[in-house]
C-alpha cells in the first residue's frame, strides 16, 4: 500500500458538562475520545467499529473539523490541520468530505438535487455557473443517476438513489478522503449491495481513501483494508482487517466478532458474553476501561491501563494478556 | 401444508388494503398471504421495506392503522377467527394470549412511568395480580430476561437504561401474562451487535421455556439463521417463497430469495457484491404478472403476463415462480 494520507495522533475530545447550580467547581467531564491514533492510507479503507457511544462519530466530527480537538493532532498529507483556519481549513475541507447515514435528513427537501450537489462548488467559489452545471451533470453520471435528476427534489427518489445523491455531493470538490458514517444502514439489503459496489468503483476510479464507520461487521470486513476497534473512547485493537478478523486479540474485539449473526443456520459460533452494562464515559473505570465487562479480568487490570502493543497475530491490542509480537521468537 | 392438524395460528389468503399517503386511492398492500405457526416453533418473515411484513404482523394483532382494512382471508388463532372478534375481545387477547415486541424500545415504553409500573399494567389487567404477588411476578420476570438487581430497576425510568436492557424490559412485558403467540417486529434492529446477539438468545430461551409460537419480522437473514425453523420471504405484498430454514439457505428456489442471499457481504473482502438492479415496484402500479419480473434475470414472457401461483418445490417448501422448477 502507498503512503499515509491522514494520521490521527493522540486525538482526544473531552466535553465539560454544565456545572450544577449551587455547586461550584466539580464539573463533570465526558471523555468522548481519549488518545486515539490511527492512519488512513492512500487508496485504502479504514474501518472504525465499536458500539453506540464508543466515540466513532465524535472521531469523525473531529476529523471533519466540526468539533475542535481537546488534545492531539490531525495530519493530512503531511500538514497539521487540527488548528487550521481560513484558507487552509477550506482547502482541508475540500479534501475531506462526508456521507452520512440518513439521506432523508442530510438532503434539504426544499432544494433541487442539482442545487444540493452544486452547493459545495458554489461555496468554493472557483467556478462559473456553466462550469458548475457541467460538473453537476458529470457527478450525477458518476454515481449512476440520469442528468434529469438535477431538476428534481429529494422526495422524488428512493433511499438508495438519495444516498447516490449524497455521494455525488461528497465528491463535488474532488476530495481525497471520504468519511462514510453508516452509509448503508438505512438501506434495504438489495440496495445496500448497489451502494457498496458504487463506493468500491469510485474508490478505484478516483483513488479515493475511505474512513468507514459502521456497526455491521460483515460490511466492514467486506470493504476495509484496515480496522480500528474502539471502546469507551479508546482504541482497544487496530490492524489489518484480515488479521483482526481472522484472529481478534482483544477480548472486546473477540466478543464483538462472536456476536455477528451466523451466515447459515448450521453455523453456530461460541458466543463470548460481556458482563454488565457499559460504564459511563463520565466516570470510566480505572486501569483498563474494558475491565468491568471483561471475561478475563485480573487484579492488574484495575491498576494499570494496558498500552497498545504489537501482538503475535499482527494487530495491535491494548490488553495485559495478549501475546506480544516478541514471544513469537522471530528473528 | 398439513390439513389434518391445525397450527396455533393459521393465516390464509390474507389481503389488506390501505389508503395511499396522498389520499388518491387505495393500495393492495397484502395480496394473499398464507402461513401457519405452531407452539414451540419460530417463523421468520423476511423482506425489504414496504413488502408487507409489518402489515402482516399488525393485521394478526388487529392493530392496523385506520387507513388500512382487511379485505379478504382468515386469521385463525387456537381455532378461533380473530377477524370476527370485537375490539373488546381483541383487547382481552392482546398482551395476554397474543403479544408483540416492536423495533424501538424507546418508543414502546412510556418515559413518564417507571418500568415497574409498565410491567405491572398487563399483570393487573389480565392476571388481576396485586400486592405481594404482583411484586414477586415483576421481579421474577426481570430475572427471566437477565436483568441484574431487578428490585432497583423496577423503580427506574426508561432513560436510565441502555437500549439492550430496555428491549429486554419490553420482552419481559410481552411474556408477562404467558402468551401463546409472540410476534417480534425487527426486535434487534435498534440494538448494537452484542446486545442483538444477547436478545436473540433470550427470545430462543423464552420460546423454549414457554413453548411460544414465535414470529420474527426481519430484514436480516442472519436473524432467521439464528432463530427460525421456517422462513417466509415477502415481496410487494405477496409470499414469494416459504420453507424450512435450511432449505431456504441451501436450496432457495425463488430468484428473489436467491438474489437477497447473494447480496449479503460474506465477511471476506470480495471484489463485488451481487446486486438486484432496480427497485421494488410501486404498489399503486403493480405489473400484471409476477411483481418481481422487472428485476428478474430469468423472467420470460409468461412471467410478465400472469402472476405465478405458489408451487410446491419440496417438502413444506413453496415458491411463487413460474420457473422455480427449472432452477
Amino acid at each position: 500500500m502507498s503512503g499515509v494520507l491522514l494520521e490521527a495522533i493522540g486525538l482526544t475530545k473531552r466535553y465539560a458538562l454544565p456545572g450544577r447550580l449551587f455547586r461550584k467547581g466539580d464539573r463533570s467531564v465526558v471523555h468522548a475520545v481519549e488518545d486515539v491514533s490511527f492512519q488512513v492510507f492512500e487508496g485504502g479503507t479504514l474501518g472504525l467499529i465499536g458500539e453506540s457511544g464508543c466515540g466513532k462519530s465524535t472521531t469523525a466530527k473531529l476529523l471533519l473539523r466540526l468539533e475542535n480537538v481537546s488534545a492531539g493532532r490531525i495530519m493530512f498529507a503531511g500538514q497539521e490541520v487540527q488548528n487550521a483556519n481560513g484558507r487552509e481549513l477550506r482547502a482541508y475541507r475540500s479534501n475531506v468530505q462526508a456521507v452520512f447515514q440518513d439521506p432523508y435528513s442530510s438532503l434539504s427537501p426544499r432544494r433541487r438535487v442539482g442545487d444540493a450537489i452544486a452547493e459545495p462548488l458554489i461555496a468554493a467559489g472557483a467556478m462559473s455557473k456553466a462550469q458548475i452545471a457541467a460538473r453537476v451533470a458529470e457527478l450525477l453520471e458518476v454515481v449512476g443517476l440520469s442528468g434529469r435528476a438535477a431538476t428534481l427534489y429529494p422526495h422524488e427518489f428512493s433511499g438508495g438513489q438519495r444516498q447516490r445523491i449524497a455521494i455525488a455531493r461528497g465528491l463535488a470538490l474532488q476530495p481525497r478522503l471520504l468519511i462514510l458514517d453508516e452509509p448503508v444502514s438505512a438501506l434495504d439489503v438489495s440496495i445496500r449491495a448497489q451502494i457498496l459496489n458504487l463506493l468500491q468503483d469510485l474508490q478505484e476510479r478516483f483513488g479515493l481513501s475511505y474512513l468507514l464507520i459502521s456497526h455491521d461487521l460483515d460490511i466492514v470486513a467486506h470493504m476495509c483494508t484496515n480496522v480500528v476497534v474502539m471502546y469507551l473512547g479508546r482504541v482497544v485493537e487496530a490492524g489489518d482487517m484480515s488479521d483482526v478478523r481472522r484472529a481478534p486479540q482483544h477480548p472486546y474485539t473477540q466478543a464483538l466478532f462472536s456476536s455477528v449473526l451466523p451466515a447459515h443456520p448450521d453455523r453456530r459460533r461460541e458466543r463470548i458474553k460481556l458482563m454488565g452494562p457499559l460504564p459511563s464515559p463520565l466516570d470510566p473505570p480505572s486501569g483498563c476501561v474494558f475491565r468491568t465487562r471483561c471475561p478475563r479480568v485480573q487484579p492488574i487490570c484495575a491498576e494499570r491501563a494496558p498500552p497498545l502493543i504489537e501482538t503475535a497475530a499482527g494487530s495491535r491490542a491494548a490488553c495485559h494478556f495478549v501475546a506480544p509480537a516478541e514471544s513469537l521468537g522471530v528473528a | 401444508m398439513n390439513e389434518a392438524k391445525q397450527p396455533l395460528l393459521e393465516v390464509r389468503d390474507l389481503r389488506v388494503r390501505m389508503r395511499s399517503r396522498d389520499g388518491s386511492g387505495e393500495l393492495q398492500v397484502l395480496n394473499g398471504v398464507s402461513f401457519g405457526v405452531d407452539r414451540g416453533q419460530t417463523l421468520g418473515i423476511v423482506g425489504e421495506s414496504g413488502c408487507g411484513k409489518s402489515t402482516t404482523a399488525l393485521a394478526i394483532m388487529q392493530l392496523l392503522p385506520g387507513s388500512a382494512r382487511v379485505n379478504g382471508g382468515t386469521i385463525r388463532f387456537a381455532g378461533e377467527d380473530l377477524l370476527a372478534k370485537t375490539e373488546q375481545d381483541m383487547s382481552r387477547l392482546r398482551g395476554a394470549r397474543l403479544s408483540m415486541i416492536f423495533q424501538d424500545p424507546m418508543v414502546a415504553l412510556d418515559p413518564l412511568f417507571t418500568v415497574g409500573d409498565q410491567i405491572a399494567e398487563p399483570l393487573r389487567r389480565h392476571m388481576r395480580l396485586s400486592g405481594q404477588q404482583l411484586r414477586e411476578r415483576q421481579v421474577s420476570l426481570l430475572q427471566s430476561v437477565n436483568i441484574p438487581s431487578p428490585e432497583t430497576r423496577l423503580g427506574q425510568y426508561p432513560h436510565q437504561m441502555s437500549g439492550g436492557m430496555l428491549q429486554r424490559m419490553v420482552g419481559a412485558i410481552a411474556i408477562s401474562c404467558n402468551p401463546e403467540l409472540l410476534i417480534a417486529d425487527e426486535p434487534t434492529t435498534a440494538l448494537d451487535p452484542t446486545a442483538q446477539a444477547q436478545f436473540l438468545d433470550l427470545l430462543a430461551r423464552l420460546r423454549d421455556a414457554h413453548r411460544l409460537a414465535l414470529i420474527v419480522v426481519t430484514h436480516d437473514f442472519g436473524v432467521t439463521a439464528r432463530l427460525c425453523d421456517v422462513v417466509l420471504v415477502m415481496y410487494a405484498g405477496t409470499v414469494v417463497e416459504c420453507g424450512p430454514v435450511r432449505e431456504i439457505f441451501d436450496n432457495p428456489r425463488h430468484p428473489y430469495t436467491q438474489a437477497l442471499l447473494a447480496a449479503i457481504p460474506q465477511r471476506e473482502r470480495q471484489a463485488r457484491l451481487k446486486t438486484i438492479e432496480g427497485q421494488p415496484p410501486d404498489l399503486a402500479r403493480l405489473p400484471a404478472g409476477c411483481a418481481f419480473a422487472a428485476r428478474c434475470a430469468r423472467a420470460v414472457d409468461r412471467c410478465r403476463e400472469r402472476a405465478p401461483p405458489s408451487l410446491s418445490v419440496g417438502s413444506h417448501h413453496v415458491a411463487a415462480c413460474w420457473r422455480a422448477e427449472d432452477a
